[in-house]
């Protein structure tokens, strides 16, 4: 799906690149919620479906990273009349190194933490994207100041992802937008019997 | 155990009874509510079956129920059956099986005598015994052995009903004192073993508490008073942020607690006492809603090294710094009047602090920070022996501070030894939050003549040569964002580097990242292209990086050009190897516009003018050069003859492949022409 999307934006992309660089046209960018949302659900995927993550790891993310680097480029005269619409869209990229080792480490810390106490009910998904422990009882006394930490942590790297794709893409103004996204994500790929907040602010089980 | 209370006070009543009527063969009576001293009984029926010439009865007590509030307990359908026989000494004894609802049966053994009453309670190891005497008849003495928390549920819920005892066992002794008119009084003096409680928030727990608990309640009219002692031989304990982990020597916790009337409960006597590690000793007092309004505190820690797992790992772990090597003391002194900060006083002594990450370390801090919400100023001060911030290390300083009115102002301006160059803090100015504000933090600073090639060293960066300057004259932290107003010059290769729009964001967090616009004016190219082993080219190149931004300390975007100096005096010669790096570094998609047969007869050739630009974003760098050829973008325009002119034609380049060209080339790698 991911190579897909790619080639599909391709195009897109160096039109943009060849408009960025003409840098006569002024282009109004409304927040790519459906982008946005493809974005979230590949990240969130690959930090809570382990196996999955796994074999995506064991392939390079792309083979030709930046198959259109070898082309030749030519100029292209079409470029002047993709209408101002088409130029709106945006793709929303997550493939930036520090976006990606953040979501390496959340990753693993996911499979090797942070899941039993999702399964346990520890743990729920906040309405704002971020990790609370929901129910500490759950945790017995030893293992709580190491939960508690973890969830810093977690907490940590959720908000540095948001602001890091926000700006990424250009549009740090995009933050909230891209916390709602995810925290809708999250709660969208939690598994049968795991807590998360709704948007009014209660608890419920999935 | 407050069953038993119940049926001896209402045993004597009926004892009497049976004595009165020794010749009936059966007797029953039925008792609507029978309420005595501290709890009730309702439904009770009571059969006696004592055959006529026999020498012991059978004696049944049956309860509906047994409310016992000053304990919150309740208890439904207990029976008790016991034979019944008189003692030697003018009394009664009575040993059977007792039952609540839906219990197993335990023994209950039952002594009367005219001296007073003793109930036994036995299941194998454990034991409760409950003793009245006639002499004090007010007293009654609960005693305890290896007593599971879960059977005195009732009991410590009646104390504190948030709690929920998890495991362990009890022992020791609970004394009631519940006269008519004087004190009411609860004394206890338990040995905990193994004990875990919690609270169902989740704000507080414990386990493996080991430790002795003297708990003395004592109620007077409108005044009551709790005092607690706990000596604990450990066990941990998690109170929201505070994670105490008892050592096996014992740690000694005294809190008194007073409240008159509907007044607020005060805290007149708070101590903590381990000895070598922490000695706090304080007192508080508490709002309506039962937090803290009022707090004076001191506390000592001279053993950080040991005070860190006891005591600091639950503040530290979840801020980001599990692991700090911490060693040296420290003294504070807290007090906080109607829930506003009043007074902090920190004394240093020689403390040392090391990030295991490396992002920064501190050694031999002395001295001490005063701060104030009072009008008369305070001074303090402070020194480091030294320290080290990502790697860069700083020299001795010392700072010196003043503080009134809620400020904590740098009292003059602090050199500090770096990178061969100096760095000034010029001025620094804290302030604690206060109502709606959160905590401010003001910051100047300036730095002199501070040495590129150290720099680049210490971060890893390519060995560039020349010095850093500048001065920030404000910077602000908010949010995990650090905002630097003015900006740095460099003088490097003979020009000027000017940042400016610093903002760092996440300091010492996640992925901490760099933002800034750099302008580059008049670098020397020779001695650049030298230092860097990449040929050599003369001349003179100016250029800026716009909206540079470090993730991580590696690029992420940026928007670069750089380009020669037109107005460069001197000569303008590009080295043939100079040329075939920036092939190199171009790829097979850039091209020299000579044969390299020719290429490589000459040694160096003429330009007349040398521009790259590169748009990074998305790990792809969008280049362009000085003008365009065809299809491609010239990078090189030669001057001269022979002329040279080098082309790049791809406009799209994955960034970490130019980065490792870029090495490649500088590391002196011969690039191979075809």
């Amino acid at each position: 799906m991911q190579s897909v999307k790619r080639s599909k934006w391709k195009p897109m992309l160096f039109v943009m690149s060849m408009l960025a660089l003409s840098a006569c046209v002024t282009i109004n960018v409304y927040f790519p919620a459906a982008e946005a949302q493809e974005a979230a659900a590949e990240f969130v995927d690959k930090v809570i479906n382990a196996d999955k993550a796994a074999s995506d790891e064991n392939k390079p993310a792309d083979p030709k990273p930046m198959p259109q680097a070898s082309r030749q480029p030519s100029f292209n005269l079409m470029s002047f009349f993709i209408s101002d619409a088409a130029a709106q869209e945006v793709d929303i990229t997550i493939r930036t190194p520090a976006i990606q080792a953040i979501q390496n480490r959340m990753s693993e810390r996911f499979n090797s933490s942070l899941r039993q106490h999702f399964d346990g009910g520890a743990l729920g998904f906040s309405n704002d994207g971020l990790i609370v422990v929901h129910d500490a009882t759950k945790v017995p006394l030893k293992d709580r100041v190491t939960l508690n930490q973890l969830v810093a942590d977690d907490n940590r790297d959720r908000k540095a992802v948001y602001r890091e794709i926000a700006v990424a893409n250009g549009h740090p103004e995009w933050e909230g937008q891209i916390r709602d996204t995810f925290a809708k994500q999250w709660i969208r790929d939690a598994k049968a019997g795991w807590w998360y907040q709704s948007t009014a602010g209660d608890w419920k089980q999935k | 155990m407050q069953v038993f209370r119940h049926i001896i006070k209402t045993l004597p009543l009926f004892l009497l009874l049976g004595c009165g009527v020794a010749s009936a063969e059966v007797m029953t009576m039925k008792i609507a509510r029978l309420k005595a001293g501290v709890g009730t009984l309702h439904n009770v029926q009571v059969d006696l079956n004592w055959p006529r010439n026999a020498t012991q009865g059978e004696l049944r007590i049956r309860a509906a129920y047994l409310d016992f509030p000053l304990m919150s307990y309740r208890e439904k359908n207990i029976d008790w059956q016991c034979p019944l026989i008189r003692t030697s000494n003018a009394g009664w004894q009575c040993k059977g099986n007792i039952r609540q609802q839906g219990s197993k049966a335990y023994p209950l053994a039952l002594d009367y005598s005219p001296a007073g009453t003793t109930v036994d309670l036995r299941i194998n190891d454990k034991k409760i015994r409950y003793e009245n005497s006639v002499a004090s008849p007010d007293l009654s003495r609960i005693e305890l052995q290896k007593i599971p928390v879960a059977w005195l549920k009732a009991y410590l819920a009646g104390l504190w009903q948030e709690g929920k005892w998890t495991s362990g066992t009890i022992g020791g002794r609970i004394d009631v004192i519940a006269p008519d008119k004087a004190p009411f009084e609860v004394i206890t003096d338990l040995q905990l073993s193994d004990v875990g409680l919690e609270t169902p928030d989740g704000w507080l727990a414990a386990a493996g508490m080991k430790g002795r608990l003297r708990l003395d309640y004592r109620e007077a009219g409108q005044h009551t008073r709790i005092k607690t002692r706990y000596t604990a031989n450990g066990g941990e304990f998690l109170a929201q942020g505070l994670y105490v982990l008892f050592p096996q020597t014992p740690v000694d916790i005294e809190v008194q607690m007073n409240k008159q009337g509907t007044s607020n409960w005060v805290v007149p006597v708070i101590h903590w006492q381990d000895p070598k590690v922490l000695n706090l000793k304080g007192s508080a007092s508490l709002d309506a809603k039962g937090s803290m309004s009022d707090l004076n505190l001191d506390v000592q820690l001279p053993d950080l090294g040991v005070a860190r797992d006891r005591y600091l790992s639950g503040f530290l772990a979840p801020a980001g710094f599990p692991d700090l090597i911490l060693s040296g003391g420290t003294r504070a002194v807290v007090k906080i009047d109607d829930q506003q900060l009043q007074q902090l006083d920190v004394k240093l002594d020689g403390i040392n602090v090391i990030d295991n990450k490396a992002r920064f370390t501190f050694a031999g801090l002395n001295g001490d920070v005063r701060w104030t919400q009072l009008a008369d100023s305070v001074e303090s001060g402070f020194t480091w022996n030294n320290g080290a911030m990502y790697g860069i290390g700083l020299d001795k300083a010392q700072f010196a501070f003043n503080s009134a009115n809620g400020s904590l102002n740098l009292s003059r301006a602090v050199p500090v030894k770096a990178l061969e160059g100096v760095i000034r803090v010029d001025h620094f100015r804290w302030q604690p939050p206060k109502g709606e504000l959160g905590t401010r933090f003001e910051l100047g600073m300036s730095m002199e003549k501070l040495d590129m090639a150290s720099l680049s060293q210490r971060l890893g960066w390519p060995a560039f040569t020349g010095s850093i300057s500048g001065k920030i004259p404000n910077a602000r932290y908010k949010d995990n964002v650090l905002d630097l107003d003015g900006g740095l010059r460099m003088s490097v290769f003979s020009g000027e580097v000017a940042l400016s729009n610093l903002v760092m964001e996440r300091p010492f967090g996640v992925a901490p990242t760099l933002s800034a616009d750099v302008i580059m004016d008049n670098i020397e190219m020779e001695p650049m292209t030298k230092a860097f082993d990449f040929g050599s080219i003369s001349g003179s190149l100016d250029g800026h990086i716009k909206n540079l931004r470090l993730v991580d300390w590696s690029p992420v975007a940026f928007d670069a050009k750089f380009y020669t100096d037109k107005n460069w005096k001197g000569k303008q010669r590009i080295s043939q190897k100079a040329v075939r790096d920036i092939s190199e570094v171009g790829g097979s998609g850039l091209m020299a516009g000579l044969q390299n047969q020719v290429l490589k007869i000459f040694d160096d050739f003429g330009y007349e003018k040398i521009g790259i630009s590169c748009k990074l974003k998305d790990n792809v760098c969008a280049m362009d050069g000085i003008g365009s050829a065809g299809d491609g973008y010239i990078i090189v325009a030669g001057g001269g003859l022979p002329r040279i002119q080098v082309v790049g034609f791809r406009r799209r380049v994955d960034w970490p492949t130019l980065v490792s060209r870029l090495k490649a080339a500088t590391e002196g790698q011969a690039p191979v022409i075809q």
